[in-house]
């Protein structure tokens, strides 16, 4: 028996299983500055990388920006009717995919993708509780003997 | 010095054992002397007791509430229950990399101590040293990205990098820091981590990549001393075993925590990290059959050389993705300069191994050959191929957005009906050969022996399939059928794998009553079923594992083609009707109370079916607030799932932006429970097949 033949029918079969795949199925991948600086607006379904930088609604239909991660200037608004992944984090990386309104300005995006949450450290932490009021590098403490005050549960609006 | 500083300086003692190691076993080597051999053996043990005296210092430091170490800081709070704790040490990356390496160590110090028994074999003799060598060649990687770019020890106060000083600053201003300047409190880990799959997946996974490098480290030994008979297989092949069991625990318990906690109805999604973990158990299956035709027929070493090297090569390929930061992945972490390290160890994996089989070609040509496609070994061989194809396909598919990137300029990834229709076709052969596999005898069968096999249960096969299609369709229609679920294109790809489940199935059944028939001639049957499985427990735990596949398989299928998925706005008492005669009553008010660390919100709900009450479920979400250490608020969400033998009902909710009431997103996953239950299965027949049963232990020629 000749190992050779049934080898080479795999590999055809593999290949020409692999092209159709990713003829059918491919979704190109944009950073948020790229999406912006497109010629033309890309059609059907994109993925578009970023940081979770303001949150308008955080319940449905989600509503929120995402911002460059190399110039946070760069901003799209998406906007989301799916549920509040748990590790909705301003500060935190972020993935939309969906479609882009050019003409609105706006990204419809039918699944959203953030990071397991055993990726973040204390100081990713910190950033994300802190943004809408960023750390003061001063000496002046008002050095409250107990923590910061607890918050009241959020609606999720900011 | 504290105890931080001494379990610190254990790593690197750690680090020095390893060098210690090489040095020995390499002029054992040389010299020719045992006693060098002995010394290194020693150290190998010693390393062992270093690095668990490390990781034992830094769970110490999680209980004693150390939060002056930053890792403990950012994993960990007082409030957090013990075993969260505990389960710190692989919250994070550093601690996981310690968590590896004491595997590591230990896994050392074992296949050390089972050396003693080997000191009379010539060969074990002869690749004693070269495994030592490979051991501590591949735990030194480990102890240097430990030492040098990811140290689990590291103070807040050591840590010079501007974010890190942001946090003190931070700390210091709220007066969230001792008079010593330490926090007096943790960071707290991520709520969404203190699960209890935490504390079972993740050591799971991390035993199985950890346990492939036994097998690895004899390959290399074999092939350095040129030894590349079947010794190394007969004293790895329970080790292979055992890092193939905890590889296929790790895969179906994570998959168990995604169904559980992640509220999309599903437990696979093809990300980078779930098929990191697919990949050593794909090459590893094809391993564990490939070493019988090496051991029955003396065929196929170079081979088994490749797919150890392999192995073990994709055990450390999901690492290096997630932090390499190559693919984008939920699992992906921020730092970049450890994936540098696994890169270019990954490198040596490939470089050392392929130099090795080609060095010792002349020795790994086979004397025999397969001689016809009627064989057993032939059989296994293309399911080998099969297997190796579909791992190359993850592996394309994986990087297609990074290779995408680098040769076209533009990233494309692919989801998940890409990975299905790639791969789906490629499990069908695959389970149709382990239909047809263990029924054929080796070297060569008659056709009509194979047809004479298989007719019988192919036979009852297709009615089976049929009714197990009927069922999983009836299932979720119900009496109402104006929402078709499954459409013709999904149905005949189906039955072709539920048909060739079953065929798995009825044609061990028919192999196994002709065995049991053979025997019962001079004893009972129940008797010379208990004789057989136990003699050959290799062979039927193999066979329990098969089931095991099969009846995952009817799951997978069944619960993914004919799931009912709807999503429905409700408000507080509505009645709804959904299919199948289902009765939802949602309450009419929510719960909404502290519980410890987090405000829980209930949504009570009475499912009726057929007019009587069948459930009642409370789907949750969790706030934890911000606390002087929480730095952020955090949102969990728990899945309320009503379990029965033929479905699970599924329930997620939302809030609804204005207020007017919920979102419920719903489930019906059909015959689910097959996939847990299959998985009980593997482990099981795994488990019976790597038990020292067998003819050798009862004084029979095996």
């Amino acid at each position: 028996m000749r190992v050779a033949a049934p080898a080479i029918l795999i590999a055809i079969g593999l290949i020409g299983l692999i092209v159709a795949g990713v003829v059918q199925g491919g979704i190109p991948e944009l950073q948020v500055a790229q999406l912006l600086a497109a010629d033309t607006a890309p059609r059907g379904t994109i993925k578009v990388h970023g940081v979770l930088s303001e949150i308008h609604s955080g319940e449905r239909p989600l509503h929120f920006e995402v911002a460059d991660k190399a110039d946070p200037s760069r901003v799209i608004v998406v906007k989301c009717d799916r549920s509040r992944p748990d590790t909705f984090q301003k500060t935190y990386d972020i993935a939309v995919q969906g479609t882009w309104d050019a003409k609105e300005g706006v990204f419809v995006a039918n699944q959203i993708f953030t990071k397991c949450p055993s990726k973040y450290e204390a100081e990713d932490r910190l950033k994300a509780g802190t943004v809408d009021g960023p750390i003061e590098p001063t000496e002046t403490s008002a050095a409250p003997s107990t923590a910061a005050p607890v918050a009241a549960p959020s609606d999720g609006v900011e | 010095m504290t105890y931080i500083d001494f379990a610190r300086n254990l790593t690197r003692v750690s680090l020095g054992l390893c060098v210690l190691t090489i040095v020995l076993a390499t002029l054992g080597l040389l010299w020719k002397d045992r006693r060098f051999v002995f010394a290194a053996r020693n150290s190998q043990i010693a390393g062992a007791f270093a690095v668990v005296g490390a990781s034992l210092g830094l769970i110490a430091g999680f209980f004693m509430g150390d939060y002056g170490t930053k890792y403990i800081f950012s994993y960990s709070e007082s409030k957090v229950d013990p075993y969260y704790k505990f389960a710190g040490l692989w919250a994070g990356l550093d601690g996981s990399i310690l968590f590896w390496a004491m595997i590591l160590g230990i896994l050392a110090a074992v296949v050390a101590w089972q050396f003693r028994r080997e000191r009379d074999h010539p060969i074990g003799a002869r690749l004693e040293p070269y495994v030592y060598i490979v051991f501590a060649l591949v735990q030194g990687f480990f102890f240097m990205v430990m030492v040098f770019v990811a140290d689990p020890f590291l103070q807040l106060a050591d840590d010079l990098s501007h974010s890190n000083q942001m946090l003190l600053t931070f700390l210091r201003n709220n007066g969230l820091l001792t008079p010593e300047g330490l926090p007096a409190d943790g960071a707290g880990l991520n709520p969404l981590l203190q699960n209890y799959w935490m504390t079972i997946h993740p050591p799971m996974m991390y035993a199985a990549f950890v346990s492939y490098t036994v097998p690895f480290a004899y390959a290399i030994a074999a092939l350095l001393a040129g030894e590349v008979g079947s010794y190394w297989i007969r004293k790895t092949r329970r080790w292979i075993l055992i890092a193939w069991l905890f590889n296929t625990n790790g895969i179906i318990l994570g998959s168990l925590w995604a169904y559980e906690v992640l509220g999309w109805g599903g437990y696979w999604a093809w990300d980078p990290v779930e098929n990191a973990s697919f990949l050593p158990w794909l090459t590893g299956t094809a391993f564990l059959h490939s070493v019988m035709i090496q051991e029955r027929r003396d065929m196929l070493a170079g081979w088994n050389f490749f797919l150890v090297a392999l192995t073990f090569f994709m055990s450390i390929f999901g690492t290096f993705l997630t932090r390499s930061g190559i693919v984008s992945s939920v699992h992906a972490f921020a730092s970049g300069s450890v994936g540098v390290w696994f890169g270019w160890f990954l490198v040596v994996l490939v470089v050392v191994p392929a130099f090795l089989i080609a060095f010792r070609y002349r020795m790994l040509r086979s004397r025999h050959t397969i001689d016809t496609y009627f064989s057993r070994e032939a059989i296994f061989l293309l399911n080998n191929l099969i297997l190796v194809a579909i791992t190359l396909a993850v592996v394309f598919l994986t990087l297609y957005p990074y290779l995408t990137n680098k040769f076209l300029s533009r990233p494309i990834s692919v989801s998940v009906p890409v990975y299905n229709l790639v791969c789906t076709p490629l499990f069908v052969v695959m389970l149709l050969m382990t239909a047809v596999g263990p029924g054929m005898g080796w070297i060569r069968t008659a056709p009509r022996t194979i047809a004479r096999n298989l007719a019988g249960p192919a036979i009852v096969s297709l009615p089976l399939a049929a009714f197990t299609q009927w069922l999983a369709f009836s299932v979720i229609r119900g009496g109402d059928l104006d929402q078709p679920v499954a459409t013709s294109a999904h149905l005949y790809p189906s039955f072709i794998v539920v048909f060739a489940a079953w065929l798995i199935m009825t044609s061990l059944a028919w192999e196994v009553i002709r065995a049991v028939r053979s025997q019962s001639k001079t004893r009972g049957a129940a008797s010379a079923l208990l004789r057989l499985v136990t003699l050959n427990n290799r062979r039927y735990g193999g066979y329990i594992v098969h089931y095991g596949l099969a009846t995952i398989a009817i799951g997978i299928v069944c619960s993914s083609v004919y799931r009912y998925n709807t999503e429905v706005q409700l408000e507080k008492g509505q009645r709804y009707e959904i299919q199948g005669g289902y009765v939802l009553n949602v309450g009419e008010g929510e719960i909404d109370e502290p519980q410890g660390a987090y405000i829980s919100t209930r949504v009570p709900i009475e499912i009726e079916w057929g007019g009587r009450p069948y459930d009642r479920v409370e789907p949750e979400k969790r706030f934890y607030p911000k606390t002087g250490y929480r730095f952020e608020e955090q949102h969990t969400t728990e899945v309320a799932i009503a379990r029965s033998v033929s479905e699970d009902f599924y329930i997620y909710f939302d809030h609804v932006a204005d207020g007017r009431g919920y979102i419920f997103n719903i489930y019906r996953n059909p015959l689910i429970n097959l996939v847990w239950f299959g998985w009980f299965l593997m482990i099981f027949g795994g488990i019976w097949a790597a038990l020292p049963l067998g003819r050798r232990r009862i004084g029979l020629a095996d």
